[in-house]
């Protein structure tokens, strides 16, 4: 035992004192392990970043009640500004004992608003001078963190004292709703499962690509310690303590880096993803298996990558040729995997117990690493059985086929990136298909909603007018509602709205009057609208069916032409409008005017798609994560081409000095890159379409293909390979430079 | 005699005086604060073979480089057909290297992953031939320096002595006018190193190539009709 640590520890003494190239390949394993690590420390505070922004947002649901006259009244009137989207709410207090938002030190009082760090950043920026007449209240205050889901939100509190007057009732009795339950569905855990594995195999890809950097020379100087008589587990075990140096070094590097970026991570924010850096803590079970499996990882990637190695005394050779890859056993996990999810098929429900999500998952994990696994065999029997063709092809298959599997490992994790990410743009997109068609609202893309209180009904029609005149407006059709607070949907609009919102009015003159709701209403009977005032349902109110359009947004059960009001002497105190902007114009001079009518007017945007907030989070996660590993995938990549260069160090000034063309090697990395990648990806669509497919079947969703979302991270794959080969060119450059002969 | 420089002649039939086809001419060149040549002169005539000797450090690698183009001297000049490859550019300077020169190193140093017959057709298709006519011609050289029965095997699956008989194969296959050979045997026992000096040698003179042969062996030198001595980076007595 002591012998064997003595030889590990030799290992790691050789990778200090072998030399300048030891102590490169010690370093640039350190430098690869340590990103490695400070990704893989950044995905273990994953948990507990999702477990503090649901907790930030909790702590500031209000929760209603009977206030016994404290409570405070709150409006939401969130707002949007050159696309960032605001979150709002105006507060009354009833007194000094009403409930206070998180984060806020005091009150607002009326025309004075408290806000987030981020907005008052963006108010103080050029040209925010209409966002500023838009909230139209004075900055007395910022919200603390506590108050805040992230450090960029946009957020404020607006103190007013008209919310009594609009009906707002104070019923909010105090802060912090209970953790909420997980809201997650069956086609939401599977997406959680599989963006943590398609983000986090790549690490694991890209630490074994670095912990094998400069191998070569590590290769013969085991031959010459076998030479001098260790025996082959002894080089092995010298070898992995070679890697451990390095990879233990990488562990503190990692660390030290995790620790001197997390200050930095409450400054960035990816696809709306914002986080405070306090909230970046390492899941403790989680790190410790870091700090263990990392180095283990290094030392297994040694160990394996020297199986096709034969360290001996007189020198080392490969054995590359004879040893073709198997392809039964590089079935058996994508095959299973396969097997696992078909048994939920017809069961999708089967996914939400704990132990359907770790058979879900685990069916997934051999899926996509059924990517990595088959992969080195299908670029090793493709590019066996390649023809020859021009010289920078030849030279690039011919070095694939010399290669011991790398630029399959690599690629591997590409290609399970890949596929992870088509199969989960494919349940994305067929869940948001689902919804749109359940919510049917398809009609309604592009349009605004107001509602904004008047005085009058002559008010009414003046407000609609002014929305009318904001630039980039095309269309508006607006209702003026009767005391709308108070539940009893009497609204006043014009023949042509009343044509608009409804199907087959018929002939309509002003003076009429329509019934939306025959069910309830009854003509002759009295509605009470509110204190003094109350409204009859005319005699001959014809019955009218609203249109989808309208039944959605208009909830008027009795309408009257503007002649029926007036017979009534009923005024109008509040307007709903849908205003149509013109495509690629800003929605802000409608969201302007409509402040400049009613600061507290409710404006939002009806969308055509799903908003259900998971899903958004997620795929802004998806997006953000994918980001990350497409720079891990390059960064492997770039270490792999850099080692390749360096192992041809020698040969390559001999081209050079021939008069090789610098071109031709540059096309030559470019082939050996793409072929490689271009096999990558065709197995990943496969794979990837496959299990999207199968997910989709499980979770009952239709079956859809979102070719553009493939063809883009096709594309990604394709333009990281690109850019790696880009950046090694210059490299390339330096290596084929003939003055390098001397170096012999 | 020079100690520095001495011409072999043939003892019935002196050498007639041919006009220089490579020149250098007074070069000197520093790798930072060394100086590697300071003051190198040679000529090579139309299929001459021409050993240049030295001790080890003594500036010999570095003069056949700068001969070659591949380094540019500080100072001084190296002239080809009596044109200057100094001035010439990147471009041109390889193409030079690519249909006028051949080159032979020590170790071989062929391209792992090719066949041997890929290697030796690998000059021919940088300079543009199709695969076919480059494969048909690298193995008839490979056939006259007696190694076409290795044509289909890697480098690593051949012996020393082959590979660098398929080596000098590759430096003659685009009949160069110039071959540079840097220690071609220093790798060989003295039997393979005889045999290929024999090959490349005969080769060179059936093709009219000059050759310049850098060795520090006298056995090796022996095969050339002249030597130039480099001495701590000069050629005295030039």
């Amino acid at each position: 035992m002591r012998g064997r640590l003595g030889q590990l520890g030799f290992g790691m003494h050789l990778a200090v004192s072998g030399g300048t190239s030891a102590r490169l390949r010690a370093g640039l394993t350190a430098v690869g392990v340590g990103l490695g690590v400070m990704l893989l420390l950044g995905a273990t505070a994953v948990p507990h970043i999702v477990d503090a922004r649901s907790a930030r947002e909790d702590a500031r649901t209000p929760v209603f009640g009977d206030s016994g006259g404290n409570g405070l009244r709150w409006l939401a009137t969130d707002t949007e500004f050159h696309g960032h989207e605001i979150g709002g709410v105006t507060i009354q207090p009833s007194d000094a004992r009403s409930p206070r938002p998180p984060g806020l030190a005091r009150f607002p009082g009326p025309g004075q608003m408290i806000v987030s760090p981020a907005l008052a950043q963006l108010l103080r920026a050029p040209g925010a001078v209409e966002l500023e007449r838009r909230l139209d209240a004075s900055v007395i205050g910022t919200i603390a963190d506590a108050g805040l889901t992230g450090p960029r939100e946009l957020r404020f509190y607006r103190g007013s004292s008209q919310l009594a007057a609009r009906g707002v009732l104070a019923d909010v009795v105090a802060f912090g709703a209970a953790h909420s339950q997980d809201p997650t569905v069956p086609v939401l855990k599977l997406l959680i499962v599989m963006m943590i594995v398609g983000l986090l195999l790549p690490v694991g890809v890209f630490v074994a690509t670095a912990s094998r950097f400069g191998s070569e020379d590590r290769d013969r100087r085991l031959a010459a310690l076998r030479l001098v008589g260790a025996d082959r587990l002894a080089t092995a075990r010298i070898a992995a303590g070679e890697s451990l140096l390095g990879a233990l070094a990488g562990l503190i590097l990692g660390g030290l880096l995790f620790l001197a970026l997390r200050p930095v991570t409450g400054h960035i924010s990816i696809a709306g993803i914002d986080v405070f850096s306090a909230d970046v803590q390492p899941v403790p079970a989680l790190a410790a298996l870091v700090v263990v499996l990392v180095p283990a990882c290094a030392v297994l990637a040694t160990l394996i990558g020297m199986r096709r190695v034969v360290v001996e005394p007189l020198g080392v050779t490969r054995r590359g040729e004879g040893s073709s890859r198997k392809l039964a056993w590089r079935l058996i996990a994508p095959v299973l995997g396969f097997l696992i999810l078909a048994t939920f098929l017809g069961n999708g429900h089967g996914v939400e117990s704990t132990a359907g999500q770790l058979e879900s998952a685990a069916g997934v994990v051999l899926v996509l690493i059924g990517v990595s696994t088959l992969l080195p065999w299908l670029v090793e029997n493709v590019v066996r059985r390649a023809p020859d063709g021009p010289l920078p092809y030849l030279l690039a298959i011919r070095r694939l086929r010399s290669d011991d599997g790398t630029a399959g490992r690599v690629v591997g994790a590409i290609g399970l990136a890949v596929a992870g990410a088509i199969a989960l743009q494919m349940l994305f997109s067929s869940a948001q298909t689902a919804g749109q068609n359940s919510l049917r609202v398809g009609a309604l893309s592009g349009i605004t909603q107001i509602t904004a209180q008047v005085r009058s009904s002559d008010g009414a029609a003046a407000a609609a007018a002014r929305l009318r005149a904001a630039a980039g407006v095309v269309q508006v059709i607006a209702v003026a509602e009767i005391s709308p607070a108070s539940g009893a949907f009497v609204a006043v609009a014009s023949c042509a709205t009343i044509a608009e919102i409804s199907e087959a009015a018929g002939r309509c003159r002003n003076g009429d009057s329509f019934i939306t709701d025959g069910a309830s209403l009854r003509a002759g009977a009295l509605i009470k609208m509110a204190p003094g005032i109350r409204a009859r349902v005319p005699g001959g109110s014809r019955e009218l069916t609203l249109t989808a359009l309208g039944a959605e947004l208009f909830t008027a059960r009795l309408l009257l032409t503007p002649a029926a009001a007036a017979r009534q002497h009923l005024e109008a105190t509040g307007l709903t409008a849908l205003a149509s902007v013109r495509p690629g114009a800003s929605g802000d001079p409608l969201r302007d005017a409509a402040a400049e009518l009613d600061p507290l007017a409710d404006v939002s945007e009806v969308l055509p798609v799903v908003t259900d907030n998971l899903l958004v989070t997620l795929r802004h996660i998806l997006f953000a994560g994918a980001f990350v590993v497409l720079l891990t995938i390059g960064a492997s990549l770039l270490v792999s081409a850099a080692e390749q260069l360096r192992e041809r160090r020698s040969l390559l000034p001999v081209l050079a000095a021939f008069g090789t063309r610098r071109s031709t090697m540059a096309w030559a990395m470019l082939w050996q890159a793409a072929v490689p990648v271009a096999l990558g990806l065709a197995l990943a669509i496969a794979l990837g379409t496959a299990l999207g497919a199968l997910l989709m079947k499980i979770v009952s969703l239709p079956i859809s293909f979102d070719w553009s979302a493939i063809a883009l991270t096709v594309a990604s794959g394709a333009a990281v390979i690109v850019a790696v080969t880009a950046a090694t060119v210059p490299m390339l450059w330096r290596t084929m430079d003939p003055r390098g002969l001397r170096e012999e | 005699m020079n100690p520095a420089t001495h011409t072999r002649t043939q003892p019935a039939e002196p050498a007639p005086v041919r006009p220089a086809l490579l020149s250098c001419r007074n070069v000197a060149k520093r790798f930072g604060g060394t100086a590697a040549l300071r003051d190198a002169s040679m000529d090579v005539a139309v299929g001459e073979i021409l050993a240049v000797m030295g001790p080890s450090g003594s500036g010999k690698s570095t003069l056949l480089h700068c001969a070659a183009g591949i380094l540019t001297p500080d100072s001084g000049e190296v002239l080809f057909d009596g044109s200057s490859i100094a001035s010439l550019g990147d471009a041109r300077r390889s193409e030079l290297r690519r249909t006028a020169f051949g080159f032979v190193f020590q170790f071989g140093r062929l391209v792992p992953e090719l066949t041997c017959v890929e290697n030796v057709a690998l000059p021919l298709r940088l300079s543009g031939a199709g695969r076919r006519d480059a494969t048909r011609q690298a193995v008839s050289w490979l056939a006259r320096l007696e190694v076409d029965d290795v044509a289909v095997k890697i480098p690593g699956q051949v012996s020393g002595g082959q590979a660098q008989r398929v080596a000098v194969a590759r430096a003659l296959v685009t009949e160069p006018r110039v071959v540079f050979a840097d220690e071609p045997t220093g790798a060989l026992d003295s039997l393979n190193g005889e045999r290929v000096m024999q090959l490349l040698t005969s080769s060179a003179r059936e093709t009219g190539a000059a050759v310049v042969l850098v060795t520090h062996e006298a056995r090796v030198a022996a095969y050339a009709d002249r030597e130039v001595v480099v001495r701590d980076g000069c050629t005295p007595g030039r």
